[in-house]
C-alpha cells in the first residue's frame, strides 16, 4: 500500500505526502524527507583565473565563505543555483524496491546521495526509521593492505551498526558471493570488480532496513548477480527497503515494485511501477534516451584514505613532468636538404580502389572515446525517434531547458557530439532588429574548450540585408566532417556594415542553434535562404601563429603498409581549399643506384582509397639521407576524414620502408589530438583540379632543424 | 530551514533513528549535525591513529621515540644552563609537565591541518560534519600527551625515591589538569578549523604552521621558567598567548608546584573558547564551500 498517489501533470512539485491516506497505510515509512532541497554547484566561483592553481582556489575558497549563506540558500551573487531537487516531500514505505528515473541523471543522484547520507541536503531532513547504507559507504574505509573484511568491519562501524552486526553480516558474505576466499586478501590485491561485488555483497548481508544503490547492474561475476536478484525479489516479504538507479531504465523498471519519477528536481509520480509505466511512458522512454553519466566520485571504488601521510611537500608533482613535450628528441630526424630533385615532368598515376576491408560506414569507430561513442549512440537513437528529425542542440553556457513539444530543442550537451560528423549539419542564429534595412555581416568562431583562439572561422560572403524590424534567423550549413571529436565554443560576431547614420541597435538572441534538416527520407537537406545577400558562405581556417615547429602530427608504419599513429597533440586539422598539404617523409639509402618508389594513400569510409604515386621508381645515384614529398591542394581532398599512409619502397634492399611522415600546410604544421585518423578537410565540395608534384631531395648537405620549411 | 523534530509527530509514532540534514552555514547546524553524528567519533579516533604509523618499520615505537628523545635533549642541554633552571622543581619534571600539555598544540597543529585531506576520501562517500574529524584528529596529540604523563609520572616516582620528595600536586589541584587539556583542545580546533580547510587548497599553511608552532614554542614557558623573563614581557607573554597561563596551570595542578595568575589564566580561556566558536564560524561555512572547491 503505498503513502502517496500519483501526481497528474499540473501538481508538479507539490508535496506528494497526502494527510487522507496516511490511515490508509499499511507499511510504515522507512524514510521521510521533509522539503528537502539541494542545489548543484556553480561552474565557477570567479571570473578571473589565475596562473597560480593555488592561489586560484585560495580566492575560489574566499569567494565560496563569503557566499556561504547565498550558497546554502541556492543563490550566487543573486543568480540562482541550478537546483537538482526542489523542494520534495515524501514518504517511502517499508518493503519497496523503488527505482529512481530522471532525465539526465542529475536528480536521480542528488536524491541517491542524500538519502544515503552521502551528501547533506542544502535544505531541509531526511528522517530515517530504520538502519540504512549505501552501497557505496562499504568501501568508506578503505586500506589498500589491510584485508576486505578489517576494512569492511571498519567501513561498516562508520555507518553506525554495531560490532555483532557487522560480524554476522561477514559470515554470511562467502554463501552470498561465492567470493569468500577474497575476503582475507589485502584489498589492493583484488581487482576491481571483486571489490566491487564484495562491496554489494556486504550491504545485502548486513541487517539493513534500507539500502541504497546506484547502479541496479552493478554485480559483474553470477553468483553475486544471482544473489542481488534473489534479494530484490524477496526484500517486499523481509520488509526490507532498496532505492536503486541506473543508467538503464529498462533495468530499473524490471527491478523495481515502485517507480519515483523525478522531473526538473520536483517529483512528477510515485507509485506502482506498472502504473507508473502506463500514466508516464513519454517521460520513461525520454528518460531512456538519455544516457547519464553517474558521478564516478559515487560510484567509485578505492582507497578512500590518504595516502599522502609521508609526502614531501617540496617535490615537485610528478603530473607536471609528464606534460613536457618531448617531441625535440626528433628534432633533427628530418632534415631538409637545400638542392632538391626534381622530377616534375613525370606524370603521376592516381588510383582509386573501393575500401577493400573493414567495418561498414556505420559501425565505424570514429570516436575512440566510448563515452563519446555511447553519446552517439543515444544520438542515433534521438535521432530516429524523433519523426520530424529534430536533433538540434544549443551549445554553451545556456539555459538547458527541454521543451518537448516545440520544433526547437534547446538542451545543453556539453559532452556529445553536435550532431553526426557525415550529416554536418546547420547553425542558426536568431538575432532581432529594430530599424530597417539594416546591412549585416554575421561571423561564427569555434573555439576548442581547452584551447586558446578559434579554430574555425565562418563568415558570410556577402552582406545580409533584413529589410523590416524582426526576428531573423541566420542559417549556414556546415558541411560533412568538418567537425572533429571535440566540444566546442562558439562566438558570435555581428558586423553592422555602413554604419553612417545613428547606433544600430541589434539583439542577439542568447542562443546558437543547431539543426539537421531533414527530407521525408531522413536525409539532411540544405536550409533554404530567403535573406538577401545570404550567399554561401566560406569557411577558413584560423591560423595559429604560436605553433611550434613541435607540434607535429607522426605516423609510424608497419613495414606491410597499415598505418598507425605514434603521437598525436592538441589541435583541429582543419585545410581550407586553396592551400597547400605538402606530406613528406625522409628515406635513408644505403647502396648507389638505387631505385626509389613511393606513395601516398588517402583512405576515406566514403570514397576509398586515393593513392598518388611514383609510376616508376625513381633512380638515387648516390647513397645518402632524402626526402620524399607530395603537394596536394586541400580543395582536391574534400571534407572528409583521411587515414594516410606514406610508403616508401627501395629496389636494392628490396624491402619496403615506411617512415614517419609529416602533413605541413603554410608554413605551419597541422596537430591533431586524437590518436586515429585525423581529419583533413576544406571547404564545400568543388570541382577538383589536379595539381601536386612530387620532390625528391638530397638530404647530405642540409640538415635543419624540424619544422622550418621545406 | 529544518523543522523542529518535536512540533512534528512521526506518521507511524515512531522516533527516527537518524536524521540528516544540513552541516551549514549555521554554527548551531552544525553543532547539531555533530552531535548527531557522534557515533562516528570512535571509527574516526581509530582512523587518525591508525594512519600515523602506516608503513613504518617500527610502528608504535615511534611514539615512544617521539615523546622520549626530543624532550631528553632538550633536558639535558638546558639543565646545565643555570638561569634557566626553575627554583622548586627539578628541571626535567618542570620541562615534561609543560610538554605534556604543549604537545596537544604542538602536534594537534603540525598533523591536524592535514586531517581534512586524509578523511576527503571518507567525506565523499559520507555526509561527515568536518568538526568531528578535527576533534577525533585529536586523539593522536592525547595519546602523546599520555606518553608525557607517563613520563612524567615516572620521574615523579625517581625523584620520590632518590630524594624523598613528591613532586604531585594534590588530588582537587589534579583535577584542573583536565580543564587545562580541555582548553588547549579547543584552541587547537579552532586554529585547526582554518587551517586544515585552506590546507585543502594551498600548501603552504602547512609550512606556515610548523613555522608558527616552533617560534610559539620558544614564547611559551616550557623549558623555562616565566621568571627569568622581564617583568615587562612576563606580562605581555600571559596575556598575549594563551598557552602560558595554560602551561603554568597545568604545571600547578600536575606537581603542586608554583602561583597561578589569575587574570591572565582568564584571558586565556576566554581567548580559547572564542578561538573555538571562531572555527566553528568557519568550519560551518566551510561545509558549504569544501564541495565546490577543486580539492586535489
Amino acid at each position: 500500500m503505498l503513502t502517496v498517489s500519483t501526481l497528474s501533470e499540473d501538481s508538479l512539485g507539490d508535496s506528494v505526502t497526502d494527510d487522507s491516506t496516511t490511515a490508509q497505510r499499511a507499511q510504515p515509512t522507512i524514510v521521510e524527507l521533509i522539503n528537502v532541497s539541494k542545489w548543484a554547484a556553480p561552474a565557477r566561483l570567479t571570473t578571473r583565473s589565475r596562473q597560480n592553481d593555488a592561489l586560484q582556489s585560495l580566492i575560489e575558497l574566499c569567494v565560496a565563505l563569503w557566499q556561504a549563506k547565498n550558497l546554502s540558500k541556492g543563490v550566487l551573487f543573486s543568480e540562482p543555483l541550478d537546483t537538482l531537487l526542489d523542494d520534495l516531500s515524501l514518504q517511502i514505505p517499508a518493503g519497496c524496491v523503488v527505482g529512481v528515473v530522471d532525465i539526465g541523471g542529475r536528480s536521480r543522484t542528488a536524491f541517491l546521495k542524500v538519502v544515503g547520507n552521502v551528501q547533506p541536503p542544502s535544505r531541509g531532513e531526511v528522517r530515517l526509521y530504520g538502519r540504512a547504507g549505501s552501497v557505496a559507504q562499504a568501501e568508506l574505509f578503505s586500506m589498500p593492505h589491510r584485508t576486505c573484511r578489517i576494512n569492511f568491519a571498519n567501513s561498516a562501524k562508520l555507518t553506525g551498526l554495531q560490532a555483532a552486526d557487522i560480524d554476522a553480516g561477514l559470515e554470511r558474505i562467502p554463501s552470498f558471493s561465492g567470493l569468500g576466499e577474497y575476503l582475507d586478501v589485502p584489498q589492493r590485491r583484488l581487482p576491481k570488480w571483486v571489490s566491487s561485488d564484495l562491496a554489494i555483497s556486504l550491504m545485502c548481508c548486513l541487517d539493513l532496513d534500507l539500502l541504497i544503490t546506484e547502479e541496479v547492474s552493478r554485480p559483474v561475476s553470477d553468483a553475486v548477480k544471482e544473489s542481488w536478484s534473489e534479494y530484490l525479489r524477496s526484500a517486499p516479504e523481509k520488509k526490507k527497503t532498496v532505492v536503486l538507479s541506473g543508467k538503464r531504465v529498462e533495468n530499473i523498471i524490471a527491478a523495481s515494485t515502485h517507480l519515483l519519477l523525478i522531473d526538473k528536481g520536483r517529483i512528477r509520480a510515485f507509485g506502482p511501477t506498472q502504473e507508473i509505466c502506463a500514466d508516464h511512458m513519454p517521460f520513461l522512454e525520454m528518460a531512456a534516451t538519455t544516457v547519464s553519466k553517474i558521478d564516478d566520485r559515487f560510484d567509485s571504488a578505492g582507497s578512500s584514505i590518504s595516502d599522502e601521510e609521508d609526502e614531501d611537500l617540496d617535490a615537485v608533482d610528478n603530473e607536471d613532468l609528464d606534460a613536457v613535450d618531448n617531441e625535440a628528441d626528433h628534432e633533427s630526424v628530418f632534415p631538409v636538404a637545400e638542392t632538391p630533385l626534381e622530377i616534375v615532368e613525370t606524370p603521376l598515376e592516381v588510383t582509386e580502389t573501393p575500401v577493400e576491408s573493414g567495418p561498414a560506414e556505420s559501425d565505424l569507430p570514429l570516436w575512440e572515446d566510448g563515452r563519446t561513442r555511447l553519446s552517439f549512440e543515444a544520438h542515433q537513437f534521438h535521432v530516429a525517434a524523433r519523426a520530424q528529425g529534430l536533433d538540434a542542440r544549443t551549445l554553451k553556457r545556456l539555459d538547458h531547458s527541454y521543451d518537448y513539444e516545440s520544433d526547437l530543442c534547446r538542451l545543453m550537451c556539453p559532452e556529445r557530439p553536435l550532431f553526426r560528423r557525415e550529416d554536418g549539419g546547420n547553425i542558426m542564429i536568431p538575432v532581432q532588429t529594430f530599424v530597417p534595412n539594416l546591412q549585416l555581416r554575421p561571423e561564427l568562431e569555434l573555439s576548442l574548450t581547452k584551447q586558446e583562439g578559434p579554430v574555425l572561422r565562418i563568415r558570410a560572403r556577402d552582406n545580409i540585408t533584413v529589410s523590416d524590424p524582426s526576428l531573423v534567423m541566420l542559417e549556414t550549413p556546415l558541411p560533412p566532417h568538418l567537425l572533429a571529436n571535440e566540444r566546442y565554443a562558439i562566438s558570435v560576431g555581428l558586423t553592422v556594415v555602413g554604419d553612417s547614420g545613428p547606433p544600430r541597435v541589434l539583439g542577439l538572441k542568447d542562443s546558437v542553434k543547431f539543426r539537421v534538416r531533414r527530407d521525408d527520407n531522413d536525409v539532411p537537406v540544405e536550409p533554404n535562404c530567403d535573406l538577401h545577400g545570404s550567399a554561401s558562405w566560406e569557411f577558413e581556417r584560423c591560423t595559429d601563429e604560436e605553433r611550434t615547429s613541435d607540434t607535429a602530427l607522426w605516423f609510424s608504419f608497419a613495414p606491410d603498409g597499415r598505418g598507425e599513429v605514434t603521437r598525436s597533440f592538441g589541435g583541429i586539422p582543419i585545410v581550407s581549399e586553396f592551400e597547400e598539404l605538402r606530406f613528406s617523409t625522409s628515406l635513408v639509402v644505403g647502396e648507389p643506384n638505387s631505385e626509389v618508389s613511393a606513395s601516398l594513400d588517402l583512405a576515406t569510409p566514403a570514397s576509398g582509397t586515393i593513392r598518388y604515386a611514383l609510376p616508376t621508381p625513381e633512380k638515387i645515384t648516390e647513397p645518402g639521407q632524402y626526402s620524399v614529398s607530395v603537394v596536394l591542394r586541400g580543395k582536391e581532398l574534400g571534407p572528409s576524414l583521411f587515414r594516410v599512409t606514406m610508403t616508401t619502397l627501395t629496389r636494392a634492399s628490396a624491402e619496403a620502408r615506411v617512415l614517419p611522415i609529416r602533413v605541413q600546410c603554410d608554413g605551419c604544421l597541422i596537430v591533431s589530438r586524437e590518436t586515429g585518423p585525423h581529419v583533413l578537410t576544406a571547404g564545400k565540395p568543388a570541382a577538383m583540379e589536379l595539381d601536386r608534384s612530387w620532390n625528391v631531395r638530397s638530404l647530405s648537405t642540409e640538415r635543419t632543424r624540424l619544422g622550418t620549411a621545406c | 530551514m529544518l523543522t523542529k523534530t518535536a512540533a512534528i509527530a512521526s506518521p507511524n509514532e515512531r522516533r527516527p533513528i537518524f536524521i540528516i540534514g544540513p552541516l551549514g552555514p549555521s554554527p548551531w547546524v552544525h553543532l547539531r549535525s555533530a552531535w548527531r553524528n557522534r557515533y562516528l567519533m570512535g571509527p574516526l579516533c581509530y582512523l587518525a591513529l591508525a594512519v600515523t604509523y602506516r608503513f613504518t618499520i617500527l610502528g608504535w615505537w615511534w611514539l615512544i621515540i617521539r615523546v622520549t628523545l626530543p624532550t631528553l635533549g632538550l633536558i639535558v642541554i638546558f639543565q646545565h644552563i643555570g638561569s634557566l633552571q626553575p627554583r622548586d622543581l627539578p628541571y626535567p619534571l618542570f620541562v615534561i609537565s609543560g610538554m605534556s600539555l604543549w604537545t596537544i598544540l604542538g602536534v594537534g597543529l603540525t598533523q591536524g591541518t592535514r586531517r581534512m585531506r586524509i578523511v576527503r576520501g571518507i567525506s565523499f562517500r559520507l555526509a561527515l560534519p568536518k568538526i568531528l574529524a578535527l576533534v577525533a584528529g585529536m586523539a593522536l596529540p592525547g595519546v602523546y600527551a599520555l606518553g608525557f604523563l607517563l613520563l612524567l609520572f615516572g620521574g615523579i616516582a625517581y625523584y620520590y625515591a632518590t630524594s624523598g620528595t613528591l613532586f604531585i600536586g594534590s588530588l582537587w589541584q589534579l583535577a584542573f589538569f583536565p580543564v587545562s587539556l580541555l582548553l588547549a583542545g579547543m584552541l587547537t580546533v579552532g586554529i585547526l578549523a582554518v587551517t586544515s580547510v585552506v590546507f585543502l587548497v594551498a600548501r603552504d599553511v602547512r609550512m606556515f604552521t610548523i613555522f608558527l608552532v616552533q617560534c610559539w614554542f620558544y614564547f611559551t614557558p616550557i623549558i623555562y621558567p616565566l621568571d627569568v623573563l622581564p617583568k615587562a614581557w612576563r606580562g605581555a607573554v600571559l596575556f598575549l598567548n594563551p598557552m602560558a597561563p595554560l602551561i603554568e596551570l597545568s604545571r600547578w595542578s600536575l606537581l603542586g608546584t608554583g602561583t597561578l595568575h589569575l587574570p591572565s589564566l582568564l584571558t586565556a580561556s576566554a581567548v580559547c573558547l572564542g578561538v573555538f566558536w571562531l572555527g566553528l564560524c568557519f568550519m560551518s561555512r566551510a561545509e558549504v564551500a569544501i564541495p565546490l572547491l577543486p580539492v586535489k
